[in-house]
């Protein structure tokens, strides 16, 4: 067994920090958010394009869904990293919950088809909502995540 | 771990951002020039970030966890294993959704310097960026691992403490728990 070496490297960043004209973090914070906040739209459009990829999922039988399993874990994926942005709290929160089933088949083996088309559904039903809802704090998301929890799923 | 207000000139970064969810990596982008990055590479693939890694000197890369094909701990794994890269040391941050002690455990274990919960909050990507441009953490190079030390600081226990904290074992007690930002940032020391 070789021996471990300990070093200190460069730190690339610290070149950066606190240097004569830099902008302050609370400026640079606002700039980032304003332009996440302009990209709301187009994230709303990008969601509801992966929704009309995930939501027929519900209607399918368990070989289907089983065989499918990991696209639609990745398509969940992909719309709950960027939910919260388009202020779709909700369905990022339910989206994050599908991808945490399918992620406990592939772990622990854990297959629940019922429960699985539950959350899609519930995801169908927050992507109709007129009003924005509640994200982590929403009801439905807290019946769900029980749900995943009588199961034997972790987020 | 949070710090107080502080001032970044980020103009002259090169920061490398690999995610294969487009409009996650168009997000990311955006933050980045609201921090007033200028000097931006986006990939949508590790494949794509590989060749840039290995010409290119970067002063932070930016890795989405869950990627096909190849996922983020495999490539931090490629940049950390070759001493004579641009990058072997570069400073990697290690985006993810989820934020099981598994995951975070596989990102800590491959070599990044902290993990970012998504969906990003502009706040809190920046305060990581800031504690890793304030702490020289020291790297451990070995056959099976390099990258940042992973060891908490080394000191002596309080008069009368036997064990590790309670709270630090509760936090580790279930692997599957999901983790807040804050549980993160606590096992990256």
């Amino acid at each position: 067994m070789s021996a471990a070496r300990i070093f200190t490297p460069e730190n690339r960043l610290a070149r950066f920090l606190d240097v004569l004209g830099g902008t302050a973090t609370d400026e640079l914070i606002a700039s980032a958010e304003q332009r996440v906040d302009a990209m709301s739209e187009g994230i709303r459009e990008f969601v509801a394009a992966k929704l009309l990829l995930i939501l027929p999922f519900a209607d399918q039988d368990d070989d289907v869904l089983f065989a499918e399993c990991r696209t639609l874990a990745d398509t969940a994926t992909q719309i709950a990293e960027v939910a919260a942005a388009g202020k779709l709290n909700t369905v990022g929160e339910i989206a994050l919950g599908i991808s945490a089933m399918v992620n406990g088949l592939l772990t622990v083996g854990a297959w629940h088809s019922e429960a699985l088309r539950i959350h899609i559904r519930a995801l169908g039903l927050a992507a109709q909502a007129k009003t924005p809802l509640a994200g982590n704090d929403d009801p439905i998301v807290e019946h769900l995540r029980q749900m995943r929890r009588t199961i034997g799923l972790r987020d | 771990m949070y710090s107080t207000s502080a001032k970044f000139d980020l103009q002259k970064a090169r920061i490398l951002v690999v995610d294969d969810n487009p409009t996650s990596l168009e997000m990311i982008s955006q933050i980045m020039m609201g921090f007033r990055v200028l000097k931006l590479k986006p990939c949508r693939s590790a494949e794509e970030a590989r060749g840039f890694v290995a010409t290119e000197r970067f002063d932070l890369i930016l890795i989405d966890f869950e990627m096909p094909d190849e996922d983020g701990p495999s490539l931090v794994r490629y940049i950390r294993s070759d001493s004579k890269q641009p990058n072997h040391t570069a400073p990697i941050l290690m985006l993810n959704g989820t934020t099981s002690l598994n995951t975070i455990s596989r990102a800590r274990d491959a070599g990044a310097n902290m993990v970012v919960k998504k969906p990003i909050a502009p706040a809190i990507l920046l305060d990581r960026i800031k504690w890793i441009a304030r702490n020289n953490r020291d790297f451990v190079g070995s056959t099976t691992y390099c990258g940042p030390d992973r060891r908490f600081r080394n000191l002596p226990l309080s008069d009368g403490t036997r064990e590790r904290r309670a709270d630090a074992l509760a936090l580790i007690a279930d692997p599957s728990r999901a983790m807040s930002q804050d549980d993160i940032s606590a096992l990256f020391g």
